[in-house]
């Protein structure tokens, strides 16, 4: 990510959020992003996942620049190459656990059947819930079905809003345990945040403030 | 499958060309869009119901049209058979001998002899009519002969008759018939058979026997009624004409059906642009439908799309879904459409028989060709309704997810974007109207566009209303309709469709019924002038609708009577087409209860009286382009002679015109058997009931009259007036239910997605009887101001439909009656639908916890 700025028209008066930001990152690496509210956090995210576009700036993943893309081409790209986790888990709610998680593999033409996804399942000790439905999962559940669903097709890249922001301590940190987990078999995760003990379990943090990105050391 | 992606560099950006999602991807797509329905299958019952009742309204109208329209050809089939031309003598018959001289001539060998009447069937009191033929020849022209092969079998059977269905009379049993003050048992013989050799379930109507009883019982031995022939060319049907006498008309029989079938095209284009009416007030249930389902389905939409399915993929869905949604609707609507038009086939069919033609109710029938339209304008409708929702549905981005509500920050988008539609429909629409020339359809698509314009501004003059009304309601109407108000107005995106279909419906409603009260109005003005007798009497003896010389010489000694008027009413076919002509032997002052519209004030009198001079009625003359001076070229007994035209008059009798002939010029050029009606004015003080018994009990009286006073005529007028606009009051009705249904819809969605804010209104302590009530008071004030909105819009509906429609469809022109309490009824009518719809939406919370609308949160 190159001199990437974005400025919001509110109400007539323009906000820059983003302002010449440079930021660079490798497989591996898990980037807890805090900041105060409003400082451009999940604004910083929707860029990397192609959902919005700079209004300077270049963003490049694994070649690819995405500011150069039309919304089709950022969407294939965020079809095979990005993984998304919100803060709400956003699961399809007419979708059991595996179809939920089958979704991702589908659309990616990769294999997609029971014996992929429910090793995955007994790993993070959630295959009794295999058919059930998101309604009927607890909070911390959900989000880590979500988890596994932003990382089962293996995307370069994992970007993470606030994931532990609608759970308890408790299960937020099974979330994040779960999140490192991920990262650690070879995806970037980039993960925005509020919380200070989810932001201990990355390797690298940044602050975003007055629109600028600083890497603390 | 794995996804293709070509890439072109544009604009400084890479479009992607191709891609594909595999099959899977899309199976799991359509499971989803599914089981989501499936949950909550209300709002796709409502799709699917907005497409029935468009569709239905379409196929009702078309298949009770074409029902109508297949009985009376099946009819002239029956009746006519192959044949191709007529030939026809007055109401006396024709001279059989001019049958044996044609068969002589040699000729014309595909001819044969009919005798018809009308006649009473004793055992089911109904009319029929007894058709009798020549079994010898007429398979010349009924090409398997309506008695078939069985007829040899009634050799030997006195007074045979043959029926169209022996499960009704078995053959042995016995009919007694009535004609003309005579009776006759026949006995049933067979049945009358179809082209094809079966029994003709259709022939409801026709009875048939030999040639030769049907003339001795009709009191016509050496009569026909007609002759029918099937010529093979135009040069024959000129060799037959020089052939025959000229006191007898040959009769092309193809231009007789298509004129016959002409005359109720306007009928059927008006209930047909009804039927349209109803689709497009469907179409919007179909946007704000669509609209609501996309909304209520936004958050999954953005969920798919931040997994990865692109704009293209999700619209491709929802248009499979609604594509799915359309097909199920036809299918009912064709269903639900058949079943209307057995509710409508009747008024349609009397409304025919009233204004045209006589037809028989018969049987309905659901043509391929209707099948085919309603399909294509279901497609259509849907396709056009559900566009526009689907393809901002494609672009939902996903950081809608972070957010709560969308669509509201629109609503004054919405109508603002709806300005400019509305005022390019309404211009559009008058423009096409004043050069639409005589263009019954595109004038009805200008009319459509004149009336949708208006409709579609309903929106922004709903905001601006509510704004301007917002701070006044604060301070006298209370909170709840401050709150109902302000709801309004942050709630168009939602209700803003649903407004503009009410206003659609009711305008559209309030036009047609004003419309029609001027024309009632006018009819009931022109009654009173045209109809200044005291007694109307006609003879209804079938086989003697003629009064005699003898029962005229009797009826001028009764006391009592000041002066008796006579008339006749004989159907021509003339250069110009086929029309009535109308006979009059009236008095000097019943002369002037005619309107004279052209020359204006003119006194026509004496000139009436004069050879050679015809009145005509505003229809014929607007139908014709004929004005006053010109020549009518009639056929008479004289050959064809020319009559002047000395004076245009408004009527009401006939929409394809008349012609009014003096007695005396009627006498001279066209043979007649005498007048079919008399008027009476009475002395002042005569006792109605009984100057009806003395007319009765006249010796020469036929043996069975009708006679009405001049108010029992007059309602009857009326009603039958009434009874022809039924069917329009049907799909008046129909329009206003779908568009109440689209409120109730709306309100619902409305409800469904404010249920969190209800629930935190409970919390903070607001009633649920506050609630509920503002709940109706908003869909209370919506429908009142689309009510109001529609005022303008009908009375300009009104203005259109009696201007530039009527006298196209019907060639006459009416006075504008607005009557006050229509225009409150409409109002009422629109408040009330609306009000009625709140009721649901305002149980459904009243129903809802507060913790279930808080968790929603």
């Amino acid at each position: 990510m190159a001199g990437i700025s974005r400025v919001f028209d509110d109400a007539n008066t323009p906000r820059t959020v983003l302002d010449n930001v440079d930021f660079t990152a490798n497989s591996g690496d898990l980037v807890a992003i805090t900041g105060p509210s409003g400082s451009g956090k999940s604004t910083f995210l929707h860029m990397l996942g192609g959902i919005d576009i700079p209004d300077r700036g270049r963003i490049v993943i694994n070649g690819t620049d995405l500011t150069s893309l039309d919304e089709t081409g950022r969407t294939l790209f965020r079809r095979k190459h990005i993984g998304l986790v919100f803060q709400f888990f956003n699961l399809i709610p007419t979708l059991n656990v595996i179809e939920n998680l089958r979704l991702p593999l589908e659309l990616c033409s990769l294999k997609s059947d029971d014996s992929v996804i429910l090793p995955l399942l007994e790993r993070f000790g959630l295959e009794h819930q295999a058919y059930s439905y998101p309604d009927l999962l607890s909070g911390g559940e959900q989000q880590r079905v979500a988890v596994i669903r932003a990382a089962i097709h293996k995307p370069s890249l994992i970007l993470a809003d606030e994931p532990t922001g609608n759970l308890d301590d408790c299960q937020g940190h099974v979330v994040l345990d779960l999140i490192r987990q991920v990262s650690s078999d070879g995806s970037c995760v980039i993960m925005a945040t509020h919380s200070q003990s989810a932001s201990e379990y990355a390797n690298r943090h940044c602050t975003i403030k007055n629109g600028r990105l600083h890497e603390d050391s | 499958m794995p996804t293709g992606i070509a890439r072109s560099r544009m604009a400084g950006s890479t479009k992607i060309r191709k891609f594909e999602v595999s099959n899977s991807a899309t199976a799991t797509l359509l499971k989803i869009f599914l089981r989501e329905q499936k949950k909550s299958p209300g709002p796709l019952l409502l799709t699917v119901l907005s497409v029935t009742i468009g569709v239905a309204a379409i196929v009702g109208v078309d298949i009770t049209s074409h029902s109508a329209l297949s009985e009376f050809e099946r009819a002239n089939r029956l009746s006519s058979g192959l044949a191709t031309h007529q030939v026809v003598g007055d109401a006396t018959g024709l001279d059989e001998n001019i049958y044996a001289a044609i068969r002589l001539d040699g000729r014309f060998p595909n001819t044969a002899p009919i005798v018809q009447a009308e006649v009473q069937v004793h055992e089911d009191g109904q009319a029929w009519q007894l058709l009798g033929i020549d079994p010898l020849s007429d398979y010349r022209i009924r090409e398997s002969a309506l008695l078939g092969d069985k007829y040899t079998e009634q050799i030997g059977i006195a007074w045979p008759i043959h029926v169209p269905n022996t499960e009704t009379w078995p053959i042995g049993s016995t009919l007694t018939l009535y004609y003309g003050g005579r009776q006759q048992e026949f006995t049933v013989a067979g049945e009358v058979f179809d082209e094809s050799g079966q029994s003709d379930m259709h022939a409801e109507g026709f009875l048939v026997t030999d040639i030769m009883w049907a003339q001795a019982f009709l009191n016509r031995v050496g009569l026909l009624t007609r002759i029918d022939f099937r010529l093979d060319s135009e040069v024959d049907s000129h060799t037959l004409q020089i052939l025959l006498p000229d006191s007898v008309r040959l009769i092309d029989l193809q231009t007789r059906h298509t004129a016959q079938k002409d005359m109720t095209r306007a009928f059927r284009t008006n209930l047909a642009a009804l039927g349209y009416l109803t689709l497009l007030v469907a179409m919007f249930l179909i946007y704000s439908s669509t609209v609501f389902q996309i909304a209520r389905r936004r958050n999954l939409l953005s969920q798919l799309r931040a997994i990865g399915y692109t704009h293209h993929e999700i619209a491709r869905m929802l248009g499979t879904e609604l594509s799915i949604i359309a097909l199920s609707g036809i299918s009912m609507g064709i269903g639900l459409g058949y079943l209307l038009s057995t509710l409508m086939l009747g008024l349609v069919t009397d409304t025919i028989n009233i204004l045209y033609f006589d037809v028989a109710h018969g049987t309905l029938e659901l043509p391929t060709e209707t099948i085919l339209k309603s399909v294509v304008m279901g497609f259509l409708g849907t396709a056009i309704a559900g566009a526009v929702p689907i393809r901002e549905a494609g672009h939902v981005t996903v950081q809608t997810l972070s957010k709560r509500t969308l669509e509201e920050g629109k609503a004054l988008m919405l109508s603002r974007k709806m300005l400019p539609v509305a005022i390019g429909c309404f211009g559009l629409g008058a423009l096409i109207l004043m050069f639409s020339g005589q263009s019954l359809a595109i004038a009805f698509a200008g009319l459509f566009l004149l009336v949708l314009g208006p409709a579609a501004g309903t929106p922004w003059l709903i905001y601006h209303i509510c704004r301007f009304l917002g701070p006044l309601a604060g301070g006298t109407l209370g909170l709840v309709a401050k709150t109902a108000i302000i709801n309004i107005r942050s709630h168009l995106s939602r209700t803003g469709i649903s407004a503009i279909a009410l206003s659609l419906a009711v305008s559209a409603s309030l036009g047609v019924a004003l419309m029609v009260d001027s024309f009632r109005y006018s009819v009931d003005n022109w009654i009173s002038h045209y109809m200044r007798s005291d007694l109307y009497v006609v003879s209804t003896m079938p086989g003697e609708p003629y009064f005699s010389e003898s029962f005229r010489a009797e009826v001028a000694t009764v006391d009592g009577i000041q002066s008796t008027g006579y008339s006749t009413r004989i159907s021509i076919q003339s250069e110009l087409g086929l029309h009535d002509l109308l006979a009059m032997d009236i008095s000097p002052s019943s002369f002037h209860g005619f309107m004279i519209l052209s020359p204006p004030g003119a006194d026509l009198w004496d000139r009436f009286n004069q050879s050679r001079t015809v009145l005509i009625t505003e229809s014929f003359a607007n139908r014709h382009d004929i004005s006053v001076g010109d020549d009518i070229r009639l056929p008479t007994t004289q050959g064809e002679v020319s009559f002047e035209v000395i004076g245009i008059y408004l009527d009401y009798s006939s929409e394809h015109g008349l012609l009014t002939l003096s007695w005396n010029n009627f006498d001279r050029y066209f043979p007649n058997s005498g007048p079919t009606t008399a008027s009476m004015m009475l002395d002042p003080g005569v006792i109605l009931s009984d100057m009806k018994q003395a007319i009765g009990n006249l010796e020469a009286a036929p043996e069975q009259l009708l006679i009405r006073s001049n108010r029992e005529l007059r309602e009857q007028i009326l009603n039958i007036f009434d009874r022809t606009f039924e069917v329009t009051d049907i799909l008046r009705w129909l329009t206003v239910l779908v568009a109440m249904t689209g409120m109730i819809f709306s309100l619902v969605a409305l409800q469904l997605e404010r249920s969190s804010l209800n629930a935190k209104l409970k919390a903070v302590g607001f009633s649920r009887v506050q609630l509920a009530m503002q709940i109706i008071a908003e869909a209370s004030i919506t429908g009142f101001l689309a009510g109001l909105i529609a005022i303008p819009v009908g009375l300009m509906l009104c203005l259109s439909l009696i201007e530039v429609i009527n006298v196209r469809s019907f060639g006459w022109t009416m006075m504008t009656h607005i009557d006050p309490m229509l225009v409150l009824a409409a109002v009422g009518i629109s408040t009330l639908s609306a009000t009625a719809a709140g009721i649901y939406p305002a149980m459904r919370m009243w129903r809802t916890p507060i913790t279930a609308g808080l968790r929603d949160e």
